[in-house]
């Protein structure tokens, strides 16, 4: 059974290795945040837990991306499914923290159902599937953005006792904030070099210099939430 | 203008406008955490003097609760115990005049117990009523307690006030009844005085309680949680008076009660 297993692994790392080389640095500081969160998923608090469907699928979907680029020469594909798998699982961590706030719960809904539609009909008319979803990513990057304020506004509204530097829900807001007002930014200029002529490839790879900064407030959240009681009691017990 | 150079302006462009939004973006990250600090101060400031306010709420309902509980055994005392050390008292009258010489002694020595308790009883349940307050008012109140203890004869009280004082609102003279018999008590009890002085002035700004004995004294920075005088300075603060101590082992002790005009007036 063992030997069968390690060479189930073998055939993984060997089948998949030219894959991982791919991989960007950012992606390496998931990993570590989503095994972190995996491991202390007990211990955790229930608001933070909701985070981690959003850490598994996000280095799938990078894998996923990798793959396609790898083995069709463009990861554009996986971008049309990305991003509206990304912001309905960002709806799932904030739905229950926000549904409280006035108007919220329409806006979770009318905002997915709309990126849905647009991106399904920005994929049939205007960007195809070989083409980055840029339109489609720009409101994905408007819609977080909307959240992600909403949430600051909940906070404000509600101050609680505990240190801003110890409430997890802070620094997601705050990594998704910064991420998405740079990435709508990155995403605009792309939109324009498609309709206008080449995109220089070094500014593909600047949102990844974001999405490091965001996982990096994210790993602040999950630091957050070792910092309070609730997870200190709850490890303990374990 | 050709392409390449609308090209530019239109990068340019977006450069400006995004970097802007981004920057926007970070100011109000700042902008958020300096909100949100000022309003957990205000939220703890809140939380703070409710529980200040439900503290001193707590505190006036057990002043009250215990005010009544002295009332109520006063009025038992006056009205039940009392009864029956007269009723015991005519008993005794009664054997009195039936009884033949020998024992006419012992009976007239009985009567005189009888009256002395039923003087104690009557004198102690005045003390504990606070309604008899207004019907003798706060000086003479004070007056019956000090006679009432130079009768113990633990020690010499002498009580000087001003022939007249204020009007006084209830909770005001109640206060000041119930911290004279702390006081006049802790002294008797504790203290091992053999004098105590006691005197009462009042002016424009308020009314002085002092206190003074000749006792053994104490060290004030020794007092600890649910000490009658710790008591004492819950009360002041309770009705906005100050409590200052002043005493020193084998010194003595003396508390002056300041407690301003504002505090008393009736409405």
């Amino acid at each position: 059974m063992s030997s069968r297993f390690s060479d189930l692994i073998d055939v993984i790392i060997w089948r998949f290795s030219p894959y991982f080389k791919e991989f960007s640095p950012y992606t390496f500081g998931l990993l570590l945040i989503l095994i972190l969160t995996f491991y202390y998923r007990k211990s955790v608090s229930a608001d933070f837990r909701r985070l981690f469907p959003l850490l598994v699928y996000w280095p799938l979907s990078e894998f996923a991306g990798i793959v396609f680029k790898q083995e069709w020469g463009n990861n554009a594909p996986v971008h049309h499914i990305y991003t509206v798998l990304y912001y309905l699982l960002v709806v799932y961590y904030f739905y229950p923290l926000l549904k409280s706030e006035k108007g919220m719960k329409f806006y979770f809904i009318a905002s997915s159902t709309l990126l849905i539609l647009f991106a399904v009909l920005n994929a049939y008319f205007f960007q195809p599937l070989k083409v980055m979803p840029t339109n489609a990513i720009m409101f994905h990057c408007l819609f977080i953005l909307v959240i992600a304020l909403f949430s600051f506004k909940q906070m404000l509204a509600n101050p609680i006792p505990t240190l801003l530097r110890y409430q997890s829900q802070f620094w997601i807001s705050a990594g998704l904030l910064v991420f998405n007002s740079w990435a709508f930014f990155f995403f605009a200029l792309h939109a324009y070099f498609l309709r206008v002529g080449n995109y220089p490839l070094i500014l593909l790879n600047i949102p990844g210099i974001f999405a490091f900064v965001m996982l990096l407030l994210f790993l602040l959240a999950f630091w957050a939430e070792v910092k309070t009681n609730h997870f200190r009691y709850e490890h303990s017990a374990k | 203008m050709n392409t390449a150079q609308n090209e530019i302006a239109g990068i340019i462009s977006l450069w400006v406008a995004g970097t802007a939004f981004a920057i926007l973006m970070s100011a109000f990250l700042i902008y958020f955490v300096m909100q949100y600090r000022r309003r957990q101060l205000l939220h703890e400031q809140q939380q703070q003097e409710q529980k200040l306010l439900f503290q001193q709420e707590l505190m006036e309902i057990q002043a009250e609760i215990k005010n009544e509980s002295l009332n109520y055994i006063g009025r038992e005392l006056h009205d039940n115990i009392g009864q029956m050390a007269s009723f015991l008292k005519m008993q005794v009258e009664l054997l009195l005049r039936r009884s033949d010489h020998q024992n006419n002694e012992v009976l007239s020595e009985l009567r005189e117990h009888s009256q002395s308790l039923i003087d104690q009883i009557r004198a102690l349940s005045r003390g504990l009523n606070s309604q008899n307050l207004e019907r003798f008012g706060l000086i003479d109140m004070m007056r019956f307690e000090v006679d009432r203890s130079n009768r113990l004869g633990l020690a010499s009280v002498r009580f000087e006030a001003p022939e007249e004082m204020p009007v006084l609102s209830s909770q005001a003279a109640i206060f000041l009844y119930r911290v004279f018999q702390e006081l006049l008590n802790n002294s008797l009890k504790h203290s091992g005085a053999s004098e105590i002085f006691i005197h009462i002035e009042q002016d424009n700004e308020g009314i002085k309680l002092h206190c003074q004995d000749s006792g053994k004294g104490f060290d004030p920075q020794s007092l600890h949680q649910g000490s009658g005088i710790i008591n004492l300075f819950e009360r002041c603060k309770q009705i906005g008076a100050e409590l200052t101590i002043a005493s020193k082992v084998e010194g003595g002790a003396s508390f002056l009660i300041n407690l301003p005009a504002n505090t008393y007036k009736t409405s």
